[in-house]
């Protein structure tokens, strides 16, 4: 099955930007970490990014007014910093293996749809 | 540049549509893909199963907790997203108004990230 696994913590963009590049590497070593982990229980990453500060992001606002505002589609503590997308097993598997990844994250994994669990 | 483009609404609604309603959101979409491929380079899409069918993992005292749920409680939740190479937002935002109206719809740019190439290229 597939699955979006989505990385979110509070001030992802302020604490990232304050990180060392040392800091950063092993946060990376993470990401790894988890590919490695996903792989050993037979599932595989199919692709990931980080995305820019919410300040960054603009919404299109559904209609009627479908007008376009600067920022988040809403504010929250918790900033969405990356994503990836993943083949699995079962979510079980993917959750287990994101536990090597930053403790100051809250790791959402979704299924896509169209895919049986 | 790449952007990511969140597809944002209330959930539920799907089984109370009309078959014609369904099929114009499908429309919607089949044209938005169409659109990206001739203006822009689409990367990667899904749609997303309800966010009650999410599980999250945080770390509390040093010990991972799994609960249900997405990772922000919200009244609109996240319901897809595509990956989108393109020259400039605008053009995302304006290709974004194909999709169904009812959406609401966040572009954000995808950072490049120095010291880690090792993302996988969208198989």
């Amino acid at each position: 099955m597939k699955y979006v696994v989505l990385l979110a913590e509070p001030d992802h963009h302020a604490r990232w930007t304050a990180m060392s590049d040392a800091e950063k590497q092993a946060v990376f070593d993470t990401f790894r970490a988890f590919d490695h982990e996903l792989s050993a229980r037979g599932g595989k990453v199919l692709g990931g990014e980080g995305l820019a500060s919410s300040d960054s992001a603009r919404t299109l606002r559904p209609a009627p007014d479908r007008v376009i505002t600067d920022g988040p589609y809403a504010e929250s503590v918790e900033q969405l910093g990356g994503f990836f997308v993943v083949e699995a097993d079962s979510a079980d598997a993917v959750l287990e293996a994101a536990r090597v990844m930053p403790e100051t994250l809250s790791i959402e994994v979704r299924l896509v749809e169209g895919t049986v669990e | 540049m790449k952007f990511m483009v969140l597809l944002v609404g209330t959930e539920g609604g799907w089984d109370t549509v009309t078959p014609e309603q369904r099929q114009e959101v499908m429309d919607a979409h089949i044209a938005f893909h169409q659109a990206v491929a001739d203006r822009a380079t689409m990367l990667a899409g899904e749609a997303l199963a309800e966010s009650s069918t999410a599980r999250t993992v945080r770390h509390v005292d040093g010990e991972a907790v799994v609960t249900e749920g997405p990772y922000a409680e919200s009244v609109e939740h996240l319901g897809g997203f595509y990956l989108i190479e393109a020259d400039s937002m605008e053009l995302v935002l304006e290709l974004c108004r194909g999709l169904p109206s009812s959406y609401t719809v966040e572009v954000r740019p995808v950072i490049a990230i120095e010291g880690y190439e090792d993302t996988r290229d969208w198989e």
